[in-house]
Parts: structure tokens; C-alpha cells; sequence
């Protein structure tokens, strides 16, 4: 071990820098007030961390951003915990950021000869919240999506450029793929390496010029207890980092990690919220319209911006003891303040707002639906919200199962079938040319009506005539004219069924509107109504068991069966799915 | 906290705890990761129905003629999140003999996975990559390939030629599907 260690001491030199690493001496010695900036570094640490992971699995296009961080979410395994992690982190980092800048407030460390470092921190604090800004639209999800288009569209009402400033962030008129492609490049490339040049200055001068010790304690006193980093200072910030990192990893599992919303949705109302860092601002946004909300919504952060920026410029006294700067501390303090209750008052606004817990309850609701769907299904070429097409007549299936199935389908039917085919111009040959056939009536016991005994041109005008009832767009109108002829003259129909819809009918059903979805809906109903099968039905009345939009779905989905071709007759059954 | 007195024993204790805990974090923040990154091993990411291929009319195919390339087109995939219908896996060469026997070879060779193309001139399969070469039932004729041509399972039913299309592991002996 030592042998390799001297090895690679006389190759890189690496005790000494260690050493300088190491052994910075502390005036004042170790204290938790210097955490937050190696608390800061870890979480950076982990935010890289996690989101090199999250960027193995993740597309930043408009089709298949949602659906690969569903896939990360729902499928990868601990995708949910490092996405959540990912999420939770920037949070946290906003957190310490803030207590970081107090902490060096309060200690005077923004005094000369620091002025540039505590710029620098500033600058950095406007970093995080662009990576918080651009990181929130990648899942393009409806919250992400909505929140998002709210600020770009603040950064669009900016005076002279705005409208070119707004189109260069989202890469043209619309949100859409040259969004998120300029949202990921922004987030993992352009702001992950200014920020590291910026650290790396920070830290550098950080280290040029030393911490800033107690301001209470005389210069003899603080080099009594002058201490080395490491390890006394070393373990304070492991354990600051230790501490942080549990509460993080509890809080993750605690929430499963962090929602993601129902895919976005352009053509939906929603009503989004952004993240908490950023409720000051939506918040205080609230309380202006017009143009004052312009001139706020551009000029708070550019005010407290200023105001933290100007600290050092306007506080030039040597002393740092608190009580001879508290007018300056007490400008930041309120600036804290101001920001944490507008962040209060906003969540219990949205607490006490119904109509909003009404609008969460749905959008999480939609979120699982989207997301089980996704899990299941796939998400389709066409991305995100093409995720429900999917779903397609999945009410109506179950309906189908459970009281349909029994009597329209496979062997032991008592109804005619229902399958592929069902009311399709094949479907209307088969059940003319042989109505009693066990595909048709031959199961039940309204067996009266006789074959139809034309043939050729004609038989195709009557099948074209039953067939245009259903509502299909593909009609042949001067086959139908002349079926209309042979319904009430050669072909003897007219003597049992009516064709208009209204009349109740003679002894067979009224054809008028039948396998429409209109129709459908109705007979579903009552199959009973003396217009269709009157005392003869033999199918029960569904009008108290399911109500008009179940019953319009399942209409939806036996048409939808038309278009289908059947399955190769073998067993004589179509499984409805 | 600062104690001006302390130790050698003390500088040792937070040493060895902050190593300690900094290891443990590391640790338990290395379990979830390592598993996310292991996801994909075992797993069917990319999937699509194992079912039959519609690939050509068996009437196309010329008894003792030349074998003919058909595209193997699934009729949905599963690629991680997203679904996709008609998506191409593969293509395979069909012959069919004299007595009107239709075959399929995958053309993937087995080698290495090049698509192995047909000489007309020389009346075998070559592989454009490293000259495998196969005659027209698929048995290896020359270059590195460690088997045949992997036969793919084929039926003819109403005039139309369907094709499983099956992944072999490459540049092994024997064929054990992927």
C-alpha cells in the first residue's frame, strides 16, 4: 500500500496537494455555520449523479419526453427513486443556497476583499433557479408544460427584446420538439458547465482569502483556537451532508418520489402551479394586472437581484458586527421573509380554494389513468396524449363482459352474434339471405322472418338500404333508392318492418337508424319498445342499469366492430376485448 | 467545539467517523443507482409479437429458382415506452425447391449479425462483412461463420408464405434464441 502510495507520489505529487486540500487552517477553528457550502457542493454531486441516470432513459422530444419518464417512473427499477431524488435535491439546494447566502450575510463575508465572491454566489442562485426553471418542462407533463409556458411567456412581455428573448428560449412560436430539445440542452449542458466554471472560481477565491470566522472574537482568540479543515471541519460538513441526505432519501420514500402529471395536453384547461421556489413570484403576481404585472413579474427579480447584488457596494464599513449593519441584514432578512410568506400564503390559498382540490383530485386521476395506460399499452408514435387512444371503449368492454357477452357471444349465445363484421354490408348479405341461420335468430325465439328471395342487383340495393341505416359514410345512394323501391314492393318487407324511425313498427323491429349509434343507444335501452321488438324481446332493458353515456360507448364500440374484419370462422367466435 | 486541547485520539475518532459516514452515504446511494443501471439486463426492452409474418405470395416464389429477400415486418413492437405498428425486425431469404418446398433464412448471418447478401453469378449466400459464404440450403461454404444459416420456422396457408422471425445468439456453434 505504502509502496504504491510513494509511487504515485513521485509521479504526481498528489500529498502536497492534498495537503493544501487538507490542511487549510480555520481561525476560530471547526464550527456547523460553515456547512452549507459543502452541503451545497454534495448536493451538486448528487444532482449530476442523478440526473446522468435520469438522462440514460430519458427523450427530450415532444413525442416521447412523457412517455420515457413514465417508463422511468413507473418501469425502470428505482427509476422513481432517482427521478424523485433528482427532484427533492433541487428543492434541497434551493433550500441550503438560501441559508448559505444568510449564513455569509450574517458573518459579513460579502466585506471586502469577498465583494466578487459573493456576486459570484449570487450568480449562482440565479443559476439554480434556471436549472429549476428548465428541469421543470422535461417530463412535459400538463404541470411542467402549463407552469413553464407561464414563464416564457413573462420572459416574451419584456420590453423591446422580449418577444425574440421568448423565441429563442422555446425555439420558435410554439412550445414543441425545438422547446424541449433547447429546455434539455439548457439544463444538462449549458447551465451544468457554467455553473462547475462558476464553483470552481468561487471556491477558488473562497480558498484565497479564507472563511470568514467569528466576528465576535478577537484576532488573538481565533488563532488560539485555529484549527485544520480535516478533519475537524471535514466531519462537521460530513455529517451536515450525512444529515441532509437521510432527510432527502426519507422524504423520497415517504412521497414515492416525485408526481408526474397526466401528458401535456395543449388543447386542456389546466391550472398549474409552478414549484415552490418560484410561488413568491406567483404569488405576488396575484395582487397586480395589467401593466403593473408586467412591470413586477420582469422587475421583482431584477430588484432583489440588485439588492443582493449591491450589498457589498453599500455595507463598505470594516466592522462586521451584526448590530453596526442592521440596516443592511434587516433589507435581506425582510427580502426572506417577504419570500417565505408569500410561499405560505399561496399553498393555503390554494388549501382553502375547493374548486382548485377538486382540479388536483382530477389531474391526479388522470395522471394514473395515463400513466396505467402507458404501462400496459405502449404510448403510440404520436406521443403523450395519444396514450388514451389506447383505452379506446375500455367502460364499454366491461359493460360487454359483464352483461353482454353471455348472450351475444360464442357458443352458448341466446342472442345473435355480436362480433368483427357486425353490421358490415357481408354481415346484412349473411342475415337476409338467411335470418334463421344460428349466427342470427335461429338462437332465439323470434324466428319469423323469412329469407329474402332476391338476388343480384337487387339483393345488393336491399343490403345497401339496410346497410345506409347504420350511418355509414361509404353509402351507394342509387342502390339505396332502389332497395327503398323493393322494400315496399317486390321484396315484401314493408309488411313487417317499418323503415322510418318513428312509427312504432308492424310485427318485426322498425328499421329506421338501425346499428346507429343513436339508435343503438336507444334499443340498448329498451329492446322492448313496441318500435323494435315489443313483448317479443327476449334481451333485458338496460335503461336503469346503465345511463346514456355507458350505453352511447358500447353503441360506439359495436359499430367500431363493422370496420373490423372477422377472424377466420373456425369456432365461430370473435372475443371482444 | 473548538477544543484546544484535543487529542491525538480525537483527531483519529473524526477521521474514522467521517470516512465512515461519507462511505455510508455513498454506499446507500450507490444501491439504487447500480440497480437502475442493471434494468435492461434480462429484460425484453425491445419486443414484438412472436406471431407469423405475412411476408409474400406463395406464387411469387419459382420452384429451383433464385431465393428472394423478404422483409419481416412484426405487426406491433413494444420499445421500452413507446408502441409502434409495422415495424421492420428483420429479413429473411426464401427459396422453394422443386417440389415446392418454400424455406426461409434468416439473413442476419450468424457470425457476427451482417445481413448476408445473395450471388447470383456463384449461386450462394455471401456475407459482405468478413466472406462467410453459404450455399443456397444454407450450410456454411467458407469465412468464420461458426454454423449454417439459421433456418426460420415457415408456413404456407391460403397461397400466402408467413415467417417467424427468431434472433439467434451470433458466432457461436450452436442456435440458442436471444
Amino acid at each position: 500500500m505504502s509502496r504504491i502510495a510513494s509511487w504515485l507520489e513521485e509521479r504526481t505529487g498528489y500529498r502536497g496537494v492534498l495537503h493544501v486540500a487538507l490542511d487549510e487552517p480555520l481561525p476560530g477553528g471547526a464550527s456547523f455555520a460553515y456547512v452549507f457550502g459543502s452541503i451545497l457542493v454534495f448536493l451538486l454531486l448528487l444532482q449530476f449523479t442523478t440526473g446522468i441516470f435520469l438522462a440514460m432513459s430519458y427523450s427530450a422530444s415532444a413525442t416521447d419526453a412523457w412517455a420515457s419518464v413514465a417508463y422511468i417512473q413507473d418501469q425502470v427499477t428505482f427509476g422513481w427513486f432517482v427521478r424523485g431524488l433528482h427532484s427533492h435535491g433541487a428543492s434541497a439546494m434551493v433550500i441550503i443556497a438560501g441559508l448559505h447566502l444568510l449564513q455569509t450575510a450574517l458573518y459579513g463575508a460579502y466585506k471586502k476583499p469577498r465583494e466578487l465572491n459573493w456576486i459570484i454566489g449570487v450568480l449562482m442562485l440565479g443559476l439554480l433557479l434556471a436549472f429549476a426553471l428548465t428541469g421543470y418542462l422535461l417530463p412535459w407533463d400538463q404541470t411542467g408544460y402549463w407552469a413553464t409556458k407561464v414563464a416564457t411567456g413573462i420572459a416574451g412581455s419584456s420590453p423591446v427584446i422580449g418577444p425574440a428573448l421568448q423565441q429563442v428560449v422555446q425555439g420558435g412560436n410554439e412550445y414543441g420538439n425545438l422547446t424541449l430539445t433547447r429546455f434539455f440542452s439548457l439544463h444538462v449542458l449549458i447551465l451544468p458547465a457554467t455553473l462547475v466554471l462558476l464553483v470552481t472560481v468561487h471556491v477558488a477565491l473562497f480558498r484565497k482569502h479564507g472563511h470568514t470566522p467569528q466576528w465576535w472574537l478577537k484576532d488573538e482568540e481565533l488563532a488560539r483556537r485555529q484549527r485544520p479543515f480535516w478533519p475537524d471541519q471535514m466531519f462537521r460538513d460530513m455529517v451536515a451532508m450525512a444529515v441532509v441526505f437521510a432527510v432527502l432519501v426519507i422524504i423520497n420514500l415517504y412521497t414515492r418520489g416525485v408526481q408526474l402529471d397526466a401528458p401535456a395536453d395543449p388543447a386542456s384547461a389546466f391550472d398549474a402551479r409552478p414549484e415552490w421556489y418560484f410561488r413568491p413570484l406567483f404569488q405576488a403576481l396575484k395582487y397586480f394586472s395589467g401593466t403593473m404585472e408586467k412591470v413586477v413579474a420582469l422587475g421583482t427579480p431584477v430588484v432583489v437581484g440588485g439588492i443582493l447584488l449591491a450589498l457589498p457596494f453599500v455595507d463598505r464599513r470594516d466592522s462586521r458586527s451584526p448590530g453596526r449593519r442592521w440596516k443592511e441584514l434587516t433589507a435581506v432578512a425582510l427580502l426572506a421573509v417577504a419570500a417565505g410568506g408569500l410561499v405560505v400564503i399561496s399553498f393555503m390559498e390554494d388549501r382553502g380554494d375547493d374548486r382548485y382540490q377538486k382540479g388536483v383530485k382530477a389531474s391526479e386521476e388522470q395522471a394514473r389513468r395515463a400513466r396505467t395506460l402507458a404501462l400496459e399499452q405502449g404510448v403510440p408514435p404520436a406521443g403523450g396524449t395519444s396514450v388514451y387512444s389506447t383505452e379506446r371503449f375500455a367502460r364499454a368492454r366491461a359493460v360487454w363482459r359483464d352483461d353482454c357477452a353471455g348472450c351475444h357471444e360464442g357458443r352458448a349465445r341466446k342472442g345473435p352474434e355480436i362480433a368483427s363484421g357486425y353490421n358490415s354490408r357481408d354481415w346484412v348479405r349473411a342475415f337476409l339471405q338467411n335470418p334463421g341461420d344460428k349466427r342470427f335468430f335461429g338462437v332465439t325465439g323470434i324466428n319469423e322472418m323469412k329469407p329474402v328471395k332476391q338476388t343480384g342487383v337487387d339483393l345488393d340495393a336491399l343490403v345497401e338500404l339496410v346497410y345506409a341505416q347504420t350511418g355509414a359514410k361509404d353509402v351507394d345512394a342509387v342502390l339505396v333508392e332502389r332497395g327503398k323501391a323493393l322494400f315496399d314492393g317486390a321484396g315484401d318487407c314493408s309488411n313487417c318492418h317499418s323503415i322510418d324511425g318513428k312509427e312504432e313498427g308492424g310485427t318485426g323491429p322498425n328499421l329506421g337508424g338501425r346499428g346507429s349509434a343513436a339508435v343503438l343507444t336507444e334499443f340498448i335501452a329498451r329492446p322492448d319498445h313496441p318500435r323494435w321488438f315489443g313483448e317479443k324481446s327476449e334481451m333485458p332493458t338496460f335503461y336503469n342499469k346503465y345511463n346514456g353515456m355507458e350505453r352511447r360507448e358500447v353503441a360506439e364500440w359495436i359499430i367500431s366492430l363493422r370496420e373490423k374484419r372477422p377472424v377466420a370462422a373456425r369456432g365461430g367466435r370473435q372475443p371482444a376485448r | 467545539m473548538a477544543d484546544p486541547g484535543s487529542s491525538e485520539n480525537r483527531r483519529g475518532f473524526l477521521k474514522g467517523a467521517t470516512l465512515a459516514l461519507g462511505g455510508a452515504v455513498g454506499v446507500i446511494f450507490a444501491v439504487p443507482l447500480v440497480r437502475y443501471l442493471l434494468f435492461p439486463v434480462g429484460r425484453k426492452v425491445v419486443s414484438s409479437a412472436s406471431e407469423p409474418v405475412d411476408v409474400i405470395a406463395e406464387s411469387a416464389l419459382v420452384p429451383g429458382g433464385p431465393p428472394v429477400q423478404v422483409a419481416i415486418v412484426a405487426a406491433e413492437q413494444r420499445d421500452a415506452w413507446g408502441k409502434r405498428d409495422k415495424v421492420g425486425v428483420g429479413s429473411a431469404w426464401l427459396s422453394k425447391d422443386k417440389s415446392g418446398r418454400v424455406t426461409a433464412l434468416s439473413a442476419v448471418c450468424p457470425h457476427l449479425g451482417c445481413a448476408v447478401g445473395y450471388d447470383e453469378g456463384g449461386k450462394v449466400f455471401r456475407c459482405p462483412c468478413h466472406k462467410s459464404a453459404f450455399n443456397l440450403e444454407g450450410v456454411k461454404q467458407a469465412g468464420p461463420a461458426k454454423r449454417g444459416m439459421d433456418p426460420l420456422p415457415v408456413a404456407v396457408a391460403g397461397g400466402r408464405v408467413k415467417v417467424t422471425f427468431v434472433r439467434f445468439r451470433p458466432d457461436v456453434p450452436d442456435r440458442t434464441p436471444v
